[in-house]
């Protein structure tokens, strides 16, 4: 299953989120399911850990940055298998800043395959969306205007 | 297909086995009836390295039906509690709703435990506990237990308060004074459940909506709005509008939350009549 979502925040400073966005660790801080991240050729190797009551999915993700605009706009791609229950996934997001508005605005879109899909595309939506409002919320504690 | 392997535990009694339990955390899981368990290892969605059998575990199986009181232990299957409750009167809307649980080979080999730890959303006994008060006992190694109102343990779909390390070892089930559950179902499992329950021991009324639901939800509005008067039909909307619905296969949120509207008034109006009669 596949779905779509869109985020806004206010910022503090349009230069606060761009530093935080080339602090790999710190910005994988905000995400309580994504750890150990460490470089790897041409991107960043990190570990997703998720469960749903007694599903859990563990993957080990791939992100790389896909194309880059200096204080505009960054895309981002990630993917990951979780071999044991034969699953995997795929993020592709773009994280544009608005510097004259002070905003920023994410959009992306995920894919979910294999045997947690069959969990249902309702319960896999409503944890992937806790899961980006998790992100998306600690983000705005550090970079927020607020 | 053919579940990854695992190592099976069989406990000799509930000590050992919680000490199992907390050695392994989520790397392993409870089996009992095996009936939601065992699909999900089936389908590639669950892989855990340990098994632990409680079916076994001494005085963990069984129903008591005390008075005012049905208490289920761990191991018990939704057939004994059937056979617990058959020809008793006061007991009648319970053992219709474990008659309709599943099939004849759910009933006989799951346990409500089971059904409740593992929280399927889409599921009848939650439902109607919610909405009679019923309460969960968990225990953990140490001895350690805590007992958790049923309208507050299941927090939403698979998801429940049992930490990693805790096994339900009874659920309590009051007899409320009246007591309707109705439910919309066409395939395998209910596409909604409503649950009215009246009575002092619940200050005065309670109104559930489940399975169509990410968890069986106690509807505030609906539930004052019984308690004063208002009219069925007003009640089953107020629910409708109260509870967020999980959109599948058997339906959009609007259909379900049509459905709750008048299955609600219809479970009133009953009510009304058994209470008149």
């Amino acid at each position: 299953m596949e779905d779509v979502f869109t985020r806004e925040m206010k910022l503090a400073s349009p230069d606060g989120l761009w530093d935080l966005v080339h602090d790999v660790e710190a910005l994988a801080a905000c995400s309580a399911y994504v750890s150990d991240v460490t470089e790897s050729e041409g991107g960043w190797q990190a570990s997703l850990v998720s469960k749903v009551g007694p599903f859990k999915l563990e993957a080990p993700l791939f992100v790389e940055i896909v194309n880059e605009r200096e204080m505009e706009s960054i895309d981002v791609r990630a993917r990951g298998e979780d071999t044991r229950v034969g699953t995997r996934l795929s993020v592709d997001a773009t994280l544009e800043l608005q510097p004259s508005q002070n905003r920023a605005v994410l959009n992306g879109r995920y894919e979910v395959t294999g045997s947690v899909a069959n969990l249902g595309s309702a319960v896999v939506r409503r944890h992937a969306k806790q899961m980006i409002d998790d992100f998306w919320k600690n983000l705005e504690r550090k970079v927020g205007d607020g | 297909m053919i579940t990854e392997p695992f190592e099976l535990h069989r406990p000799a009694n509930l000590d050992e086995a919680l000490a199992i339990k907390a050695e392994t955390g989520d790397d392993s899981a409870w089996y009992a009836g095996g009936t939601e368990l065992l699909l999900a290892m089936k389908m590639g969605v669950m892989a855990p390295d340990h098994l632990i059998d409680i079916k076994r575990l001494s005085g963990f199986t069984g129903v008591e039906v005390n008075d005012g009181t049905i208490v289920v232990n761990g191991a018990a299957t939704h057939a004994d509690i059937i056979r617990a409750t058959a020809g008793r009167p006061e007991w009648e809307s319970l053992n219709a709703l474990f008659r309709g649980v599943g099939n004849s080979r759910v009933r006989a080999s799951g346990t409500l435990a089971g059904n409740l730890a593992f929280a399927e959303p889409r599921s009848d006994p939650a439902c109607y506990l919610a909405a009679v008060g019923a309460t969960v006992t968990l225990a953990s190694s140490g001895g350690a237990t805590r007992s958790i109102p049923m309208d507050e343990f299941i927090v939403g779909p698979y998801t429940t308060q049992l930490e990693d390390t805790e096994l339900i070892v009874k659920v309590e089930i009051p007899r409320p004074s009246e007591i309707v559950y109705s439910r919309f179902k066409t395939l395998e499992r209910p596409t909604v459940g409503v649950a009215v329950a009246r009575g002092p021991e619940l200050d005065t009324a309670r109104v559930v909506v489940g399975a169509g639901t990410y968890a069986p939800t106690v509807c505030q509005r609906a539930t004052a709005a019984l308690a004063s008067g208002e009219s069925p039909r007003q009640i089953g909307e107020l629910a409708a509008e109260e509870v967020e619905f999980m959109e599948d296969v058997t339906g959009s949120a609007d259909y379900k939350a049509h459905l709750v509207t008048v299955l609600l008034e219809r479970a009133i109006r009953q009510l009304s009549e058994e209470v008149g009669a």
